[in-house]
């Protein structure tokens, strides 16, 4: 399967050639959505960091976000007072070879002379972006898919997330990189997990990460559990967890990866999405975008998302393709869903036929066919403070 | 009303070269006849699945047709064909047994020059063969066949036999007599059943198609609606008539009896004698053999039985929704709840077996759920 990608100077291929609007933070969200609104354009993406405090994490997650191999070109819209260091991220950019500008807001004029700079800018960089796109093209081997679960209920874990579990084993197979997280949903797998490590190293990370979880969200209070899941027939984090964790297929697992460390060399990765150190900001990840957002800063290009209960959500860079467990939800929401693994619940197929869907529309989406969530507009984006070391040297192979 | 079956159709591809009697002479027949094609004729006429049967004597043709059946899931079975003269005749018989929907054998006797090839000693080990795997021995024959049947009958009172088209009588102005007293002699064998299938095209020249509507009788008269299995033929039905006007015919045929006998005719009895599975899965799956809960496929109602395996029932106790949990066995308070083949928290509160089991009466050993309303703590 071959399709035609967009060639960055990093050596990266997109499947999309975005121009990202990012806000740096929340004073000036309404001047960057007025922006992207007022483009009128599918390719254009509002992007940001909403807190006005330094924070390592949040600057190399944008980093990461707006040289993702989707994006080619960025507009930064700075009050102006906050701390965020957008020369940092400009310059950073603009050695990746992508049109970027800033608006500072304070400088610009105010919110209106703000807006009209930044119309025009974006659309001479959407120009330049789209006469500066190297189309070449790009194998299953090249991409980067992720995936997670949300509004999980009793049948995700019986044939949404093992279906998608076979087609990672299929895309690991073909020589892609596949990554699944939530490691706060998979205390009590560490074990079995640990089991498919490539490497010692890598299995000890795997049961420090879930060890890690642990902590942190028995700190919290609460798990990675809401009512939705209760109302579909979960009944604890566990049940949840052995559910989700089968999205992960059979592959040996080669590496363990932090939000924004992009994998040198294909094969499965675990993200590790709890910060490290003492519980500092809150929840890991609040809502089911801050994970995907954390997929794409490792270099995701979309990301396979399971529901039983019925999400609608998509994403800012990079497509969401859903697939339902339930057949009932698939009926209810069709418009929403691109993928019914619920039909095998009814004898209408089985995990491989589902599993062959799934990597079929990856690749039809990877050459520029719209998702559900993509086509009616989701670009949902949700970033928030967290704090993590860098993985150690042993989590991670070297490409060859 | 159990599901509608058509227990006789064919579907072929010329190209594949091993019918024989298939030639360009059949203009509507000699030419790729797939599943859609069949599909979009049962759907028209409300017919739920179909048994694919074997148009070829080739075992390869078997294959062709089960990799067909595997695919499909309204393709409920196959009867397909065995070289009955293989020196290792009853080891095949055992591996096709074993292999999903194939469900009897039908070697092509009309076609047979020798009428008494099938009573043959050597060819009894495979009909041997066929009665200890439970598959099904489909007659395909012209009426000098029948009191060859009767001997077979005798012979293998194990084996479940069905006449397919009622041994083809020529069908003119009046029914042969001794074609319906062999009918008579061939039903007085309970191992014996008849497909209500294929008349249309025993016609003669220029006779009342309602004809059909009086061997019909005879069927019905001779096997009762218990061994009377409706099916079609289609394809070959086209050279005579359409999909839709033999199910009309035989519709009237059976305005008769009762709905029960109409629904054995059309399904059930098909379903029972080729011991077709059900293409509906248990509304309840067991996801490891070391679970104590199963998962609702779909809503279930108190009051619902259902199997999980050949010996395992499970008695709904309580409405569940689709993707809760039913107890498997009775659980105790502290029990471990295990799905998966893992814990997935302790009861707290005894369930009996093919109760509901959720926040009511579990909790997690790790961590709280929660629901808008309330909190069920982890210790």
């Amino acid at each position: 399967m071959s399709f035609q990608g967009y060639l960055r100077k990093d050596g990266r291929k997109g499947i999309r050639n975005v121009v990202a609007v990012a806000y740096l933070v929340e004073c000036a969200h309404h001047v960057a959505r007025r922006i992207v609104e007022r483009c009128d354009d599918a390719d254009v993406h509002l992007i940001g960091f909403p807190g006005c405090y330094p924070n390592e994490y949040a600057l190399r997650m944008m980093k990461a976000l707006a040289t993702h191999p989707n994006v080619g070109a960025v507009l930064l819209v700075s009050l102006g007072c906050e701390s965020f260091n957008r020369e940092a991220l400009a310059a950073h950019v603009a050695a990746s070879d992508r049109p970027v500008e800033t608006i500072v807001i304070q400088k610009a004029g105010g919110t209106r002379s703000a807006i009209e700079r930044g119309v025009a800018a974006v659309k001479a960089m959407k120009q330049k972006a789209s006469d500066a796109a190297v189309r070449v093209p790009m194998q299953l081997s090249e991409l980067v898919v992720g995936t997670i679960c949300g509004g999980s209920d009793g049948t995700s874990g019986i044939t949404a997330n093992p279906a998608v579990g076979r087609a990672f084993d299929r895309l690991v197979e073909a020589g892609a990189t596949c990554i699944f997280e939530e490691t706060g949903e998979m205390i009590g797998c560490e074990g079995p997990m640990a089991v498919r490590a490539s490497t010692p190293a890598v299995a000890a990370a795997i049961v420090a990460s879930i060890a890690k979880a642990e902590t942190y969200y028995r700190a919290m209070g609460f798990g990675s559990f809401a009512p939705g899941n209760a109302e579909g027939g979960l009944s604890s984090q566990e049940e949840k967890s052995a559910g989700a964790y089968v999205k992960s297929g059979s592959s040996p697992i080669v590496g363990v990866i932090k939000p924004a460390e992009v994998p040198e060399a294909p094969g499965l990765y675990l993200l590790d999405v709890v910060p490290d150190g003492p519980p500092k900001f809150g929840f890991p990840n609040i809502s089911d975008n801050a994970e995907i957002v954390e997929l794409m800063a490792c270099g995701a290009h979309l990301t396979l998302f399971t529901t039983g209960r019925g999400s609608v959500v998509g994403s800012a860079i990079a497509p969401v393709i859903k697939v339902t467990g339930n057949p009932d939800t698939y009926r209810r929401m069709t418009e929403d869903m691109d993928v019914n693994a619920g039909r095998i619940l009814e004898g209408k197929g089985d995990l491989d036929e589902v599993a062959e869907e799934i990597v079929s529309l990856v690749a039809a989406v990877a050459g520029g066919q719209l998702t559900k969530s993509e086509d009616m507009g989701h670009r949902e984006f949700i970033l928030t403070y967290k704090s993590f070391e860098p993985s150690g040297p042993g989590c991670l192979p070297r490409s060859a | 009303m159990s599901p509608i079956i058509d227990a006789h159709v064919h579907l072929w591809d010329p190209a594949r070269g091993d019918y024989g009697w298939l030639t360009p002479a059949l203009p509507g027949l000699y030419r790729r006849i797939d599943e859609q094609e069949l599909h979009a004729e049962l759907t028209r006429a409300g017919v739920d699945g179909a048994v694919l049967v074997q148009a070829a004597p080739t075992e390869a043709e078997s294959d062709y047709l089960l990799s067909i059946a595997a695919r499909t899931p309204w393709v409920r079975g196959v009867v397909g064909w065995v070289d009955f003269d293989a020196s290792d005749v009853e080891h095949r018989i055992a591996q096709r047994a074993g292999q999903a929907k194939f469900v009897g054998v039908r070697p092509m006797l009309q076609d047979l020059d020798d009428a008494d090839w099938i009573l043959d000693p050597g060819r009894g080990r495979a009909l041997g063969a066929l009665a200890s795997h439970g598959l099904v021995f489909d007659a395909l024959i012209k009426p000098v066949h029948m009191t060859r049947i009767e001997q077979i009958a005798r012979r293998h009172p194990d084996l479940a036999i069905v006449i397919d088209h009622a041994a083809k009588p020529a069908i003119g102005n009046e029914v042969s007599r001794p074609w319906r007293e062999s009918m008579r002699a061939l039903a007085s064998y309970p191992n014996v059943a008849c497909k209500l299938s294929g008349l249309l095209t025993e016609l003669s020249p220029g006779a009342d198609p309602t004809r059909v509507l009086d061997c019909i009788d005879v069927i019905l008269q001779s096997f009762g609606a218990s061994r009377a299995i409706w099916g079609s033929d289609w394809p070959v039905l086209t050279l005579a008539s359409t999909y839709e006007r033999w199910y009309a015919l035989t519709q009237r045929a059976l305005s008769s009896l009762s709905e029960r006998d109409r629904s054995a005719v059309m399904g059930a009895n098909a379903a029972r004698i080729y011991r077709l599975k059900s293409n509906v899965a248990a509304p309840a799956i067991l996801l490891h053999p070391d679970d104590n809960v199963l998962v609702c496929s779909r809503a279930v109602r108190a009051g619902e039985r259902f199997n999980i395996s050949e010996n395992e029932t499970v008695h709904v106790l309580q409405d569940t929704e689709l993707g809760h949990k039913l107890a498997r066995r009775a659980l105790s308070v502290g029990e471990k709840v295990i799905k998966y083949g893992a814990s997935i928290g302790s009861m707290t509160a005894a369930v009996a077996a093919g109760g509901w089991i959720h926040l009511h009466n579990m909790k997690s050993d790790y961590i709280s759920a929660h629901t808008r309303a309330a909190r069920v703590d982890a210790t």
